[in-house]
């Protein structure tokens, strides 16, 4: 049990949190003016000390490096550990801690990236998660309806274009004109002749609400041209060839999109976790 | 003569549309983006938007700002990216930062650990900086290992963003070669895949500053992996007149092999972006009353030694064009013979290009409150533009198919509005061709389009342009349509001219006499309207005073009617009267194609 909340990265940051704060903020108890001038060199303090060194919050990792080390090496960690726990704690009693924003910012930066690195170590995805996360954001992955289909154009202003629309309409069809043969027909249109898998807010960009809505009421069907379709240009005989309603696509369709947002709401949520139960863990007095 | 790609099978099968669509349609993207991995961006407030942000917002996707925290988006999203993030130090502010294993036993990684510690993360970000400006790059802080974590992250972000058909990422880096100040950058990009990517590190102006051994490492890169390479230079405004010289980096002419070269990798150059304008100055086009377009002239020196005169010729692309056909007729071949794009060069991963959504180029100078800060060397945030776009004319949204119009040139500017231009150059173009409703198809069919060349010109005829301009399908109408022509005389001097080709509402062409098109800005709010100017311009314009034997190139400038500056809107939201800004209240915003050369003496 023990040794499983000691592999939790979590419970590490915590206890690296605590230590780092009980270090910089819990100055000048009573408890503590006795120990000021003796400084502890025993097996934790030298494991914390590689710890922070290395930047890795891992007990064993730590354990392996001090076994490992030979006398020389060992001595030079006891040295350097000594000298910084001397320097630190005469830096506190000369008060240099306090009102130091360069101190309080680069403190509050190390233990946000200590909070990131806890975070991006939880990089597997695990299917149960992954299927919560994606039910709950659903409508993230929405697929907008769409419209594929090509147009003929009849300018506005010129000759008769209703009439014109009307004769036109009737040779597409009597001729069984195909998207791909109706070229030679129709005006120029500022944009495109054919619109493929488009969705409404990009064909109203292009054509106008009024279009978009008249489009909206059309069948699809590959044989027959329809119309025409009123936009801000001009009249439209329409080719539907097919609408795709909206809908809400299965995981398995966009997995790949899914997990790398998952992994990245995550990372943030565990970074967030581990900074909130740091905060909580102070009372909060407003004295406006 | 057009020829549709081999790709387009793939995509036929999805609808039976595709296959009928116009040859090519238009796409839009940014090829020279920073993240946090560009020491300069993580210094000035980008620490978290790294690739993986850059390509989820130009995919249209919410992200959250990196400097300011608030949640942006794109409106329309982009179809392609290269993240271009600085090849020198690449990723090195995070490893000081995390005091990374990597820099142990680095005597100056544990150097910039201290200043990290005592200065903060601008001064290791300048530390580094300087060692490049002095020429004196840390060798310990540049060994492979170093390197290859960070090049790797680019690289999968890359493939994991590419979607042939839907979205194309691009794998690519920027070789910024600053000689005494002098901005020789290039944004260099590859049309192949990771795996082929992992093979090569990032060419480095740590590596040289010189592009001659830039295009030298291409070669052989190329050689031993398979990858082609495009580069873009940018920024010649601040070039100090080296971008386009008259000689090599030794001093030497230029050429016919250097010009070759040259042609080899870089066909395309970033004439519009954050900082500022390099198609014209008005200095060099006194007869241009808009040549003075977000003109930028802040030469980051970083501290290297002010320089005395300098020639401008070499920082502008219109004189550039110029300068090539000159080296072209003394030595055959034109070293200057480029297509144009923008780009943003924002460091802040969003590539953002609107003047209502623009996000600064750094992190500092998003927002209004910090637009007075200074941001790169003498100039603040306030000078900052905010441009630009490639519109790249393709078959198909994939890496083949987009790479392929950067190499033919057929890719244009714009300064950040999405209006389609399109351009074509023959000698049988007519007045009936504007009544057709398949204006492109006539265009491959009778001429060549924006990139190409025409060569001998028929007895008696002169090359015919049939250009069409279309308004941003959200964005403001159009005023003109103007072709820039460039040549040389029998004496080997060289001239331009600018001609209003299409006007809106009406007028009549007088030169720079023409009554300028007005302005609807109301200067409370910052809003237009589309009262004025057209949504379309087409026409087929001739040469009037065309000569057979003498080079030219053509290209097109499409002007917007007048909008809001980014400023001037700042101003608004920040309460300020308009005129503390020192910069335009309204700009017109504007598209440049690449040109069609004209060469005599080539053909049959």
């Amino acid at each position: 049990m023990l040794g499983k909340l000691l592999k939790d990265p979590l419970v590490h940051f915590t206890l690296a949190g605590m230590a780092l704060f009980a270090g910089y903020y819990a100055v000048g108890g009573q408890e503590d003016q006795l120990d000021e001038t003796t400084i502890v060199v025993d097996r934790s303090a030298l494991l914390t000390f590689i710890q922070y060194r290395s930047k890795a919050f891992d007990a064993e990792q730590a354990n392996e490096k001090l076994a490992s080390m030979n006398e020389q090496k060992r001595k030079e960690l006891i040295r350097d550990y000594v000298r910084e726990e001397a320097l630190f704690r005469e830096a506190k009693l000369l008060g240099m801690m306090e009102n130091d924003y360069i101190v309080r910012r680069r403190s509050v930066q190390k233990l946000e990236f200590i909070a990131q690195g806890v975070a991006e170590r939880l990089g597997e995805v695990n299917d149960q998660e992954l299927t919560a996360y994606f039910e709950k954001f659903r409508d993230d992955y929405y697929v907008s309806p769409s419209y594929s289909f090509t147009h003929v154009f009849i300018k506005d202003g010129v000759d008769n274009p209703e009439l014109r629309a009307k004769a036109l309409l009737e040779k597409l069809n009597a001729e069984r004109v195909g998207n791909a043969d109706a070229t030679p027909f129709g005006d120029r249109f500022l944009y495109h002749r054919n619109y493929v898998e488009r969705t409404p807010d990009f064909i109203a960009s292009h054509f106008g609400n009024r279009f978009k809505d008249g489009l909206s009421q059309l069948e699809a069907s590959v044989e027959r041209w329809q119309g025409p379709i009123v936009s801000k240009y001009g009249l439209h005989l329409i080719k539907l060839n097919a609408y795709r309603p909206g809908r809400a696509p299965e995981l398995a369709e966009v997995r790949h999109q899914v997990e790398s947002d998952f992994l990245r709401w995550q990372k943030i949520q565990q970074q967030e976790v581990a900074i909130q139960g740091i905060v909580e863990r102070y009372d909060v007095e407003t004295r406006l | 003569m057009f020829k549709p790609a081999l790709g387009f099978a793939a995509l036929a099968a999805l609808s039976p549309l595709v296959a009928t669509a116009a040859p090519t349609q238009v796409f839009w993207g940014d090829t020279h983006l920073h993240t946090s991995l560009s020491g300069d961006a993580f210094a000035m407030g980008n620490e978290t938007a790294d690739p993986d942000t850059a390509y989820r917002f130009a995919k249209g996707q919410p992200v959250v700002h990196p400097y300011n925290r608030v949640r942006v988006q794109l409106d329309r999203p982009l179809d392609f990216l290269v993240v271009a993030d600085h090849a020198a130090y690449m990723g090195l502010m995070q490893q000081v930062r995390d005091e990374s294993d990597l820099l142990e036993g680095s005597e100056n990684g544990q150097r910039l650990i201290d200043l990290w510690k005592n200065k903060g993360s601008k001064a290791v970000y300048y530390d580094a900086a300087g060692s490049i400006v002095r020429d004196k790059p840390y060798q310990d802080l540049l060994k492979d290992s170093m390197r290859e974590p960070v090049w790797n992250r680019i690289v999968e972000a890359a493939e994991d963003n590419n979607e042939p058909g839907k979205f194309t990422a691009f794998i690519g880096w920027e070789w910024t070669s600053f000689p005494n100040g002098a901005n020789l950058h290039r944004v260099v990009f590859t049309d192949t895949g990771g795996e082929v990517a992992k093979q090569f590190l990032p060419y480095s102006t740590t590596d040289s500053s010189k592009p001659e051994d830039l295009w030298n490492w291409l070669d052989q890169t190329s050689g031993s992996t398979g990858a082609d390479f495009v580069a873009i230079p940018h920024n010649s405004n601040i070039s100090k007149g080296m971008m386009f010289n008259d000689v090599d980096s030794n001093g030497h002419p230029i050429t016919a092999s250097y010009a070759r070269t040259r042609m080899r990798w870089e066909p395309i150059v970033e004439v519009t972006q954050v900082k500022g304008d390099s198609e014209a100055h008005p200095d060099l086009s006194p007869n241009d009353p808009f040549a003075d377009f977000e003109t930028f002239e802040h030469v980051m020196s970083f501290g290297a030694k002010e320089e005395k005169e300098f020639d401008q010729v070499g920082n502008y692309a219109r004189s550039a064009l110029k300068r090539g056909l000159q080296i072209e007729d003394r030595t055959g071949v034109n070293p200057y013979k480029f297509g144009m794009i923008g780009s943003t060069d924002s460091h802040t991963g969003l590539a953002s290009a609107d003047e209502p959504n623009f996000w600064g180029k750094f992190g500092v100078d998003s927002i209004p409150e910090n637009k007075d800060r200074e941001t790169t060397p003498g100039a603040s945030g306030w000078a900052m533009s905010a441009a630009g776009l490639v519109g790249a004319w393709a078959e198909e949204n994939s890496r083949e198919s987009l790479f392929a119009a950067f190499k033919r040139k057929e890719v244009y500017a714009t300064t950040g509005p999405r209006m389609q231009v399109r351009m074509f150059g023959g000698f049988d173009f007519n007045e009936s061709d504007l009544q057709k409703n398949n204006l492109a198809e006539v265009g491959y069919d009778k001429g060549v389009p924006m990139g190409g060349d025409l060569l001998d010109a028929p007895e008696g005829e002169a090359p015919r342009f049939l250009i069409q301009a279309v308004k941003d399908p959200v964005g403001a109408n159009l005023d003109r349509v103007q072709v820039v022509k460039g040549w040389l005389d029998e004496e080997g001097n060289s001239h331009e001219q600018v001609f209003n080709v299409a006007l809106s509402d009406g007028r009549e062409d007088r030169g720079n006499d023409t009554k300028p098109v007005g302005s609807t800005v109301d200067l409370k709010t910052g809003r237009y309207t589309n009262t004025i100017g057209a949504e379309e311009l087409v026409t087929v314009w001739t040469d009037p005073e065309f000569d057979a034997d003498q080079r030219a190139f053509y290209y097109v400038r499409v002007l917007q009617i007048p909008t809001a500056r980014h400023t001037t809107l700042d101003a608004l939201a920040l309460g300020k009267p308009r005129n503390t800004i020192a910069y335009r209240t309204v700009i017109q915003e504007r598209a440049y194609s690449s040109p069609i050369w004209y060469t005599p003496g080539k053909g049959n």
